[in-house]
């Protein structure tokens, strides 16, 4: 038997493959399927070029750019960064970098770039280049918003040495170590930094274990194995080149057509599996992931400038007012739970806040009674004739949405909903012309929640207006040590869910299902897909 | 007499006569509440409590495709009754001055046919924000184009007629003689075409909400319907296919009953 010297042997993969596996399930909370890996006999293929369906257009592959799940999917393959984080244990690994320091006061980050590595059009790693990439997201300012708020109060980069530099800040950043292991920040080439922001959307060079072969909009994007490929973190299960040749990523928007597809053997890989599907997808032939999302769960993000929002009362009687646990049942995974917190179950920093949000509807009657409210005839309660409405603006999880108007609407709050494109939803935020707005934000850092309701939080969605909450958070941002760090960050929960500026509704659990013959697909701290490790097998 | 013994149209009368029913009195017909959840029953199976089965949040589909009737049907017919409307009109005015007004009006029209209706309707809806009004404009506005050409033939027809020359000499005004005499006498094919084309409309409205121009969730359309089904289509396909046969009913008896009132046989 000749085994292709690239493909390690069955019997090196396989426990490799299984500690990925139990790294993934360990990380996410409680996932529903442990995939099997009972075929003892499986070697590689010869083949190895898997067809992975994705649920949308990627819009825009710069990582940089993009806060979208599906584009940081992709974009993960083709960009490294500088730290890679443990999705177990939330710890934080050399990966580009391979030694760095911070000082005091969290101000200046020193790191040390591992030697050798290169970039797929063949020019190397640099500190130069590294701070060409951070100057480049700073000014793209805005288009790059998860990016620059993890460079909130850059102060410019120290180049001291072709593989050693200071990044600096005006403000102490604890979270920016974490937000160096994020794709978000991973590195790209000289050339591509200096292109424009939308050619960067098109095509990009990075040092990943795949290199970006073509995209066509709307249509589909290939990505090929980057030879000689040697500078994986010590998360990865394996060193040297990817396994896969090349993965094609056709964009398939019908959730059953992907399905389908998988069954047939059409595709290898699928993207987004309806929860309704689960047990579709649960036996021997398949492995099902389910990967729940850190950061803040699916929530009514609200705006307390904008209508009835501004009346703590009423945020409060609408979170009493949610049976999450039953939304959880009507609309969720079955691996998944309902949230307990503002922060999901796996984000660190995580605080178990169920009694806050616990189903209360006589609690919320009597908020509201307090207020001056009355039931109307209809049903809905009425103060001065005017009804208890609020309008909750979204571009997806319309199921979840109508789940919670039904369990408001039987407690007497009338929740209307505004289903628009993600365009338009940007273009309300841009505008501020919202009551709330039903989405969540993937992060693996409690400062997720800094970057959501802070004033300069980049993507400032839930608009508090509390000075409180705003010094807190911003507390939390500058404190170091991570006890009374942690402190802050439970007081911030206490304080965001109980005057109801997040109002969760549900953990986001991202289904994704392959064919039994793909195995070693890993998926980082923020859940989201690594296929370095991934294998074809007979 | 032998019209109303057409079984083709007596069962066509009957599904349409439901039908009203369901626009005028919803709650006749619906056996619940069609924005609430019944008890945990999620994604039944059809049954004689649940006729249609429930969809993911336990709301009872038969109650859903009911209710959805009236915003479905009032768009088609306000689609209709606004493209037979205008398109007439246009006719009228066109076939009645004839020369260069008919030349420019007629070359306006066959741009309008020669852009699909439901592309028409899509910028309609694009530019008036979607909902089922703006459905129904632009739906209706994609009907014009032929109902202008319909009309201006007939006019063209009865403007020589000798009635119209008699009118004329008896020193009749223009508008008097087109609103009197050629409209009454050239309205009816209007009539029957306007019978076919709702359920066109029919057609057109479901297609324009099951691509999410309608309503807002979760007011139930049946294009809508059909839509909100499609991911259940593996484990639960009577979500898509009740509200899907329920269009197909109806755009048969609207045309069952067209075929024969119109003499278009």
């Amino acid at each position: 038997m000749t085994i292709p010297a690239r493909i390690p042997p069955r019997r090196l993969a396989m426990p490799v493959a299984a500690v990925a596996f139990a790294t993934v399930l360990a990380g996410c909370s409680g996932a529903s399927e442990t995939p099997t890996s009972d075929t003892p006999d499986a070697e590689p293929a010869a083949v190895q070029d898997v067809v992975f369906a994705l649920k949308e257009d990627p819009t825009c592959l710069d990582p940089q750019q993009t806060s979208m799940t599906t584009s940081l999917n992709v974009g993960r393959q083709l960009t490294d960064s500088l730290l890679d984080q443990d999705a177990e244990t939330g710890d934080i690994v050399p990966w580009l970098a391979s030694d760095w320091s911070v000082n005091d006061d969290a101000t200046a980050y020193t790191f040390t770039l591992a030697e050798g590595v290169t970039f797929s059009d063949g020019t190397a790693l640099t500190s130069d280049v590294v701070a060409a990439n951070f100057d480049a997201i700073v000014e793209l300012g805005a288009a790059a918003s998860l990016a620059s708020a993890y460079l909130g109060g850059y102060a410019g980069t120290d180049v001291i040495s072709d593989t050693e530099f200071t990044v600096n800040f005006s403000a102490p950043n604890v979270q920016f170590a974490q937000g160096a292991t994020t794709m978000s920040l991973g590195i790209l080439s000289a050339e591509t930094v200096a292109a424009s922001a939308e050619e960067r959307c098109l095509s990009l060079v990075g040092t990943g274990p795949f290199v970006l072969d073509s995209y066509v909009v709307n249509d589909s994007v290939k990505i090929v194995k980057r030879e000689g490929y040697d500078w994986g973190s010590e998360l990865r299960g394996h060193t040297g080149e990817a396994y896969l040749d090349s993965v094609t990523f056709p964009i398939i928007t019908e959730a059953s057509v992907r399905t389908g597809g998988l069954e047939s053997g059409e595709y290898d890989l699928i993207q987004d599996v309806p929860y309704i599907d689960e047990a579709r997808f649960a036996g021997d032939e398949y492995h099902l992931y389910a990967a729940a999302n850190p950061g803040v769960p699916n929530a009514f993000l609200v705006n307390t400038t904008h209508g009835l929002m501004g009346e703590e009362a009423v945020r409060q009687a609408i979170t009493k007012s949610l049976d999450r646990d039953q939304i959880n049942v009507l609309t969720g995974s079955v691996s998944g739970q309902a949230p307990t917190s503002v922060l999901t179950s796996s984000t660190p920093g995580y605080t178990d806040l169920g009694d806050t949000l616990a189903y209360d509807p006589e609690g919320a009657a009597a908020l509201l009674e307090a207020d001056g409210w009355e039931l109307g005839a209809d049903g809905i309660y009425e103060r001065d004739g005017e009804a208890l409405t609020f309008t909750v603006t979204a571009f997806y999880a319309q199921d979840v949405l109508e789940a919670a108007q039904i369990q408001l609407a039987d407690n007497g709050i009338d929740m209307q909903i505004n289903m628009v494109s993600a365009g338009d939803f940007f273009g309300a935020i841009a505008t501020g012309d919202y009551d709330a707005l039903g989405a969540g934000l993937t992060r693996t850092d409690p400062d997720v929640l800094r970057v959501l309701l802070s004033v300069d939080g980049g993507s400032r969605w839930a608009i508090a207006e509390d000075d409180e909450l705003e010094a807190l958070l911003q507390e939390q941002a500058a404190t170091v040590d991570t006890d009374a760090r942690q402190a802050i960050i439970d007081e911030i929960q206490q304080l965001v869910a109980e005057r109801a500026y997040v109002i969760p509704t549900l953990e986001t659990v991202q289904l994704h299902a392959s064919s039994s013959s793909v195995e070693g697909l890993t998926f980082d701290s923020a859940a989201r897909i690594n296929l370095y490790d991934a294998v074809v097998v007979d | 007499m032998r019209r109303l013994l057409n079984p083709v149209a007596l069962l066509s009368v009957l599904v349409l006569a439901v039908t009203l029913v369901a626009v005028i009195w919803p709650a006749l017909l619906a056996p619940y509440d069609p924005f609430d959840s019944v008890g945990t029953a999620r994604l039944e199976p059809p049954s004689w409590d649940h006729l249609f089965g429930t969809d993911a949040l336990a709301r009872d589909v038969f109650s859903r495709v009911v209710h959805g009737a009236r915003l479905s049907l009032l768009a088609a017919v306000l689609a209709t009754t606004a493209g037979a409307v205008l398109g007439a009109l246009i006719g009228l005015v066109s076939g009645a001055a004839g020369g260069r007004v008919d030349f420019a009006v007629m070359r306006v029209v066959d741009v309008m046919l020669a852009i699909p209706g439901i592309l028409l309707a899509l910028i309609v809806v694009a530019s008036l924000g979607f909902g089922a009004v703006s459905i129904a404009i632009g739906v209706g506005l994609g009907a014009t184009g032929s109902f202008a050409r319909v009309m201006r033939a007939q006019v063209m027809r009865v403007r020589n007629e000798e009635y119209i020359e008699a009118a004329r000499t008896m020193g009749l005004r223009r508008p008097t003689i087109l609103l009197r005499h050629v409209l009454p006498n050239a309205s009816k094919p209007i009539v029957a075409m306007a019978s076919t084309e709702l359920a066109l409309a029919i057609l057109a409205v479901s297609a324009l909400s099951f691509l999410g121009f309608g309503a807002q969730p979760p007011t139930p359309e049946w294009g809508s319907l059909v839509s909100d089904g499609r991911q259940f289509i593996a484990t639960a396909p009577w979500l898509s296919i009740m509200p899907g046969s329920v269009i197909l009913v109806v755009v048969l008896a609207v045309n069952g009953v067209a075929r024969n009132l119109g003499g278009n046989r």
